[in-house]
């Protein structure tokens, strides 16, 4: 029995292992500029984390095979130095590669919040709200109008709630539903959320920011590869949570430019 | 204009003219409710009454933390849950065999209570004796005013259940197809639909169109005659619309048999549709060409 | 006298007073019937309606494809004239028979046509589609006026809708399927008319007396005037909503 427990261990710990090493279920290959140290810092914790966990499972293996029975005469051997030995080892072990990881991944995180937006990046706004996001850009003045929370109704498609008759720097903004950006451009992300706590997921970008109800938080990126991807809230927002999407068109700068005529358009 | 009685009371019609297009829905009051306290409910030769002694304290005790005190949907409980409870006062009611815009009968009430509605927070209450429910229907019906003055709809008829065949599931989804329900709940019944994300009730919130695929009970009901209940009347409050006018009869089992089989829960629809291989519909093909 | 004579006198009498009270009275169907007509503007400038994203469906932007929808909550033609404003008489009037014909309520090109329209209470009135998708009806009165909200589903080809209302009460409409459609039944009771493009409008059949006379436009609610018409004569009334 103890055999069988052994072996089968063994198999499972590594069973398991291969779809990660293989990348059978990895992210979408990353389109977007600061995606390659994010990655690194998950290969590098998989590795970590898996060569530590193959280890362990295997030694359990081993051991359980080895000394389930023990033989005639033999002696029980302890860990040299005792429990207290064994235990700061492996806090010292286990310390080492957490803190290890998070030297590493402190610069990828940095390289991503900690850097200010280009003073060129294209600001983007986007709303999340119950259950749809709407995105607004500034138009041809550059500046974004205020948000009138109470003038916000949906049924009139005034989604962010502008004043655009009374409010000068409302009259150009453009308002959408779908979010579009030209390639090789950072884009400024201003974030907030009309009611409840969502989150703004982009997998190609190596993006995910959460909504906090009553702040206003911002992140900047660049999109390397022009394609449809699709921007999925990843944070429980009430009942309509599991349908809440947009779509994010990364675009060449004239279709960007001919997108922007058209939605500008319509409003 | 002769009387000093006609003037006043024309002038306060105009006023109450020129007022009514700002009215809030404007709640009732103690008093009103109490006047209404003599409902009676009837269902099968069981009578409920409104100002039994069990009804109040029923009511006081399981329902006044969602429904609040008034009946109208306002109990402590409420800025918390979603979906909202029930605002008896309005007269509004989704589970119904009754058609859009009509009351529903007391049986639809006292079924409702003992279901219960899934994924929400109304439980099942099971733990009544069929005179408390009674009781109860009756105690909920004296928070509408339409109960007073408007008699329930006239059911609907439900014609007897056909056999379920292959061609029947075929025509359900031709069905399904022509009255195009995939647009709220989608090609698969996963109720992702185009305009599944901006789907609101009657007082702007937002609302999920019912979801097939997930194991879910409907809401009014799980036997077959439920669901042909539901798309046949509507649920009144929601999105949800009557298909009565669009949908015939015979239609309408077929349509029964094609949501059965979009449901996860093992059915002859399902097996029957896995073995014909049935397919989505697709929404870019017309009507007839599915 | 003798008493046939004196019955006679009587009698006559009777029906002549009858008659009187008859043409006096101020019903819709006698003879001798007036008008109002004006023009409904808006002082100021219009704001700015925005354009409709109907890409939820493909049909509505295929169906709009040649012109650029926009909401319709304030219609100013080029005069400065303010569409779908309802004109109706708020009083007045003693007694009224609604309206005896059926107006039409379609939905087009995923819009409603008209987008307010006017009624009487208890008067007939038709939903059509003439659209290639599926649309639902959903009326949201307040409940407690006694009207009732329903909800029907009009998919493509689907049969006229017959219904009336029982109050009078401007009642939003809506679909749900299309969240960008909304518009209004406008229920009244009596003679009533709607503005047109230019903020025209005639309300016919007006018996001769001294009304209240109001305008009702979504957005900028109700403004009120005193009007009297003259047997077989059209009275004046315009009236004058300020841009917020």
């Amino acid at each position: 029995m103890a055999k069988f427990f052994a072996i089968t261990i063994i198999l499972i710990a590594i069973g398991s292992a291969i779809p990660i090493l293989r990348h059978t279920w990895w992210l979408p290959p990353d389109i977007s500029t600061h995606g390659a140290p994010i990655d690194e810092q998950t290969s590098e914790t998989m590795a970590e984390a898996g060569i530590s966990f193959l280890v362990s499972q295997i030694m359990l293996g081993v051991f359980v095979w080895r000394y389930s029975q023990p033989r005639p005469g033999e002696k029980i051997k302890n860990f040299p130095g005792g429990a207290m030995a064994m235990v700061i080892g492996a806090f010292l072990l286990v310390g080492t590669e957490v803190l290890a990881l998070g030297a590493f991944g402190a610069k990828a995180w940095a390289n991503i919040y900690f850097t200010p937006p280009a003073a060129n990046a294209l600001p983007v706004q986007v709303q999340a709200g119950q259950f749809a996001f709407y995105f607004r850009y500034p138009g041809p003045d550059g500046k974004f109008g205020p948000i009138h929370p109470n003038l916000i109704n949906e049924a009139n498609q005034n989604f962010y709630g502008l004043d655009q008759d009374h409010d000068a720097d409302s009259k150009d903004d453009i308002v959408t539903a779908e979010m579009a950006i030209p390639v090789n451009r950072e884009v400024h992300l201003l974030m907030h959320s009309k009611d409840v706590g969502h989150s703004f997921f982009v997998p190609e970008l190596r993006i995910q920011q959460d909504f906090v109800p009553g702040l206003d938080l911002s992140m900047h990126f660049t999109a390397t590869k022009i394609g449809r991807y699709e921007i999925v809230c990843t944070q429980l927002c009430g009942l309509g949570h599991y349908n809440m999407k947009a779509y994010l068109s990364v675009l060449s700068p004239e279709n960007f430019e001919a997108w922007m005529k058209k939605e500008a358009a319509l409003q | 204009m002769r009387t000093r009685m006609q003037r006043w009371s024309l002038g306060l019609g105009a006023l109450a003219l020129v007022f009514f297009p700002v009215a809030s829905r404007a709640q009732l009051t103690n008093a009103d409710l109490d006047s209404h306290l003599n409902m009676e409910s009837h269902i099968g030769n069981i009578a409920g009454h409104a100002n039994s002694s069990g009804a109040k304290y029923d009511y006081r005790r399981y329902c006044v933390g969602c429904h609040g005190p008034l009946g109208d949907g306002n109990g402590e409980n409420t800025p918390w849950i979603d979906p909202k409870p029930r605002n008896f006062q309005l007269g509004i009611f989704k589970c119904r065999s009754t058609p859009t815009g009509t009351l529903p009968t007391d049986e639809d009430l006292f079924d409702t209570i003992a279901r219960g509605l899934d994924r929400s927070n109304m439980p099942q209450w099971s733990t009544f004796t069929k005179q408390q429910r009674a009781d109860l229907v009756a105690y909920v019906k004296h928070f509408s005013p339409r109960f007073v003055s408007e008699k329930p709809g006239t059911p609907i008829q439900i014609p007897p259940e056909p056999e379920i065949t292959a061609d029947r599931i075929k025509a359900g989804r031709d069905v399904f197809a022509k009255v195009q329900c995939w647009k709220c709940h989608g090609v698969t019944g996963e109720a992702n639909g185009p305009s599944a994300s901006t789907l609101q009730d009657d007082l702007n919130r937002p609302i999920a169109a019912f979801n097939f695929t997930e194991g879910a009970r409907p809401k009014c009901g799980s036997s077959d005659q439920d669901i042909y209940r539901i798309f046949m009347t509507g649920l009144d409050g929601t999105p949800m619309p009557s298909f009565a006018d669009n949908i015939k009869p015979e239609e309408a089992w077929d349509l029964v048999f094609y949501l059965r089989s979009l449901m996860p829960e093992a059915s002859k629809e399902r097996a029957i549709a896995k073995q014909i291989g049935l397919k989505p519909v697709d929404p870019n093909a017309p009507a007839g060409q599915q | 006298m003798r008493e046939s004579s004196k019955f006679a006198a009587v009698g006559m009498t009777v029906v002549l007073l009858c008659f009187g009270a008859l043409l006096l009275n101020p019903k819709v169907n006698a003879a001798g019937e007036g008008k109002i007509s004006g023009t409904v503007k808006l002082d100021g400038t219009a704001p700015h309606m925005k354009g409709i994203d109907m890409s939820k469906d493909p049909y509505c932007v295929k169906a709009n494809a040649n012109n650029t929808p926009h909401m319709e909550n304030v219609v100013v033609g080029s005069g400065g004239g303010l569409a779908n404003v309802v004109l109706y008489i708020s009083g007045g009037l003693s007694s009224s028979a609604p309206a005896t014909n059926v107006p039409v309520f379609d939905q087009k090109n995923c819009e409603y046509t008209p987008h307010v329209l006017a009624m009487d209470v208890g008067q007939t009135f038709k939903v059509t589609t003439s659209d290639q998708t599926a649309h639902n009806i959903h009326p949201n009165p307040n409940p407690m006026t006694g009207n009732i909200p329903w909800n029907q589903s009009q998919p493509p080809g689907a049969p006229p809708i017959e219904k009336s209302w029982k109050a009078p009460e401007m009642i939003e409409v809506k679909c749900n399927i299309h969240p960008w459609m909304h518009g209004y039944f406008a229920v009244v009771k009596g003679p009533y008319a709607t503005t047109d493009e230019n903020g025209n409008y005639t309300i016919n059949n007006v018996p001769p007396g001294n009304y209240t006379l109001t305008a009702w436009q979504e957005v900028y609610g109700t403004q009120t005037q005193k009007v009297t018409v003259a047997s077989g004569e059209s009275a004046k009334g315009d009236f004058t909503f300020k841009a917020k």
